[in-house]
């Protein structure tokens, strides 16, 4: 009989232990993939996030908060600066484009952005939106995902709330008028609300607020070049409880904890793969040891102990080659079974459907972890005397 | 074919267990061996199947001294030339009859399903062990050992595990094939009727130099 058709068959014969080890090598690899996939998006999301910008101003404090605020709506605005310094900006020839932004405001949990229409077009110029861009106070463009969670079309009317929080029960009395949708951007952008720069200077009259010239949230730049960006970012340092931070420089170091975090990961599924490989032998051992006078009469019959060996091992690498196939597909279940969830708590947009780039590796790791699993069954089976079938018990 | 010279199987230094002078076994021939427990019935079964080395002597099986070959000739020795049928049968349970069967072609061709036939268990081929009688699965062990046309057949106790009336009934198939395919049969029974439907008998007194020192 073939060598292959008895190890399936040997397996097949003890399948609630083979799929019992097989689930382990599952898990730990669908672990590994998700994972794998989260970091690599969160990878992702995070350079595509501030799009050209290299340059963030705004309130002294935190960089990273004014970071994950102004490109990813995470979190709380670290404050407000002086429209004197957009004006200032402006005015510079080092930069090629940029926006003010006022913010501070909410619908249903999603941030009211206000600035200036232009940034939708320089920031996605291949965007699309399904109606028109706002153009006047009160008109809102919304994104993607806010439209499709709070079924939103155009012409719908809304009341914002004070704060970013859903749960704020303050309202303001000034009603907005969704005018456009956003094509999915694949940005934390499909998750927020435009409007024209000037809604929290009308929204908060009254509070003595200017209407022409108020507070802003923050500033993002495109600078000409590397050393445009060096000396405005310097410029703007220098004003009075303001900071200029560098994109790029902030999202490194945001990254570079979620490095650490995935470093810290990748230990964990080392852990789950060296359980997966114990769980494997120990099953392995088991059989050899319940096969025991199966064995001896393979090699009583004639069957070499090469034959006997090769049925051991071929069976551990089948367990993990299979265990391996089935965590890369649960793997990719739970990637999107999560996916919602992730995207609406954190903009992160995972792709269930998305490879991983070296899940051919993966499985490859797997095989090789049955071999060295079946090592000492296979070891024991080789010793085993053809007699063992001649006494008792 | 089965020619045995001046053998000795010692375990430890002064522990002869079998000593034979010398034993020759023509083909074609069936024999039943007898004798009491622990007079080296089965160890002699099992020098000859190429499974316990003599401490001296030669064992020669077709011209073949077994013992002069390497483990791994050794084991191709046992696939080509031994038939092992045993009293607890020993189907590997996750294989069907027809597959326990085909364990001993090594790939080649043979008329399964016409012994399946021959031994009336032409429904159960496809059958797996749990799904036979104990009969019927010494019939499929029978099948087993007989179907690569061996040198020899060795049958240890083949009908140790039956009841009376099916061992009977076994044994005396068991003869018939191996006389109608003329296989050389060498059959260990400690039951003296079944050992007559033997055209040939040994008891182990007349075997084992060390059974006739003891008497």
């Amino acid at each position: 009989m073939e060598l292959l058709k008895l190890t399936w068959k040997n397996m097949w014969h003890r399948k609630a232990l083979v799929i019992l080890a097989m689930s382990t090598v599952a898990i730990a690899t669908a672990f590994i993939v998700f994972v794998q996939l989260l970091n690599d998006k969160i990878e992702q999301t995070a350079k595509e996030g501030y799009g050209p910008y290299e340059l963030v101003v705004g309130k002294a404090g935190s960089d990273t908060q004014l970071m994950l605020h102004t490109f990813y709506h995470i979190g709380e605005p670290v404050g407000n600066i002086d429209y004197a310094v957009y004006e200032y900006v402006e005015k510079s020839p080092w930069q090629q484009a940029a926006f003010a932004m006022t913010r501070g405001d909410s619908y249903e949990g999603y941030p009211l952005i206000g600035v200036d229409s232009n940034y939708l077009s320089t920031r996605y110029p291949g965007a699309k939106v399904k109606g028109a861009i706002y153009s006047q106070v009160g008109e809102v463009v919304v994104g993607a995902h806010v439209a499709k969670s709070l079924q939103l079309q155009i012409g719908d009317t809304f009341f914002a709330s004070h704060g970013e929080v859903h749960s704020s029960h303050e309202q303001h009395e000034d009603i907005f008028e969704v005018v456009g949708i956003l094509s999915p951007l694949g940005t934390p952008d499909d998750q927020a609300i435009f409007t024209t720069l000037n809604y929290a200077w009308l929204l908060h009259d009254g509070e003595g607020m200017n209407r022409e010239r108020g507070p802003i949230t923050s500033i993002v730049i495109q600078p000409k070049g590397l050393m445009e960006l060096q000396q405005l970012a310097d410029q703007l340092n220098e004003f009075d409880d303001v900071q200029a931070i560098y994109s790029g420089k902030i999202v490194s170091s945001i990254l570079s904890f979620v490095d650490t975090s995935r470093t810290f990961v990748y230990l964990i599924s080392m852990v789950a793969f060296i359980i997966a490989l114990m769980a494997v032998m120990l099953v392995l051992l088991a059989v050899s040891l319940q096969r025991q006078k199966d064995i001896a009469l393979l090699r009583l019959i004639g069957k070499s102990q090469n034959y006997i060996v090769s049925t051991i091992v071929l069976e551990g690498m089948w367990i993990t080659l299979l265990g391996s196939i089935f965590g890369l597909i649960l793997g990719h279940i739970v990637t999107g079974i999560f996916s919602p969830i992730m995207y609406e708590k954190f903009s992160v947009q995972l792709d269930a459907f998305q490879f991983v780039s070296g899940e051919g590796w993966i499985v490859l790791i797997c095989v090789v972890i049955g071999l060295f699993a079946s090592i000492w069954p296979a070891i024991r089976a080789y010793r085993t005397d053809p007699l063992t079938l001649f006494h008792q018990g | 074919m089965i020619q045995i010279k001046n053998m000795k199987k010692s375990y430890g230094k002064n522990d002869v267990v079998l000593s034979v002078s010398s034993i020759h076994v023509n083909a074609g021939e069936r024999i039943a061996l007898t004798g009491p427990s622990g007079s080296g019935k089965s160890t002699l079964l099992h020098m000859i199947g190429g499974l316990v080395e003599p401490t001296e002597g030669e064992v020669i099986v077709n011209d073949i001294a077994v013992y002069n070959q390497s483990m791994t000739a050794r084991d191709a020795f046992r696939m080509e030339n031994i038939g092992y049928i045993f009293q607890d049968f020993h189907l590997l349970p996750s294989l069907t009859a027809r597959e326990n069967v085909q364990l001993v072609l090594n790939g080649k061709d043979a008329p399964i399903s016409e012994w399946f036939e021959r031994v009336g268990l032409q429904q159960k081929e496809h059958a797996y062990p749990h799904e036979l009688s104990r009969g019927q699965q010494q019939r499929v062990a029978f099948i087993r050992a007989l179907i690569h046309r061996p040198a020899i057949v060795l049958a240890d106790e083949p009908t140790g595990s039956l009841d009376v009336k099916t061992a009977n009934t076994m044994m005396e198939l068991l003869v018939q094939i191996c006389e109608e395919e003329k296989l050389t049969l060498l059959a260990v029974t400690h039951d003296e009727q079944l050992a007559e439907k033997f055209p040939k008998r040994w008891t182990m007194y007349e075997l084992n130099q060390c059974l006739a020192e003891e008497i």
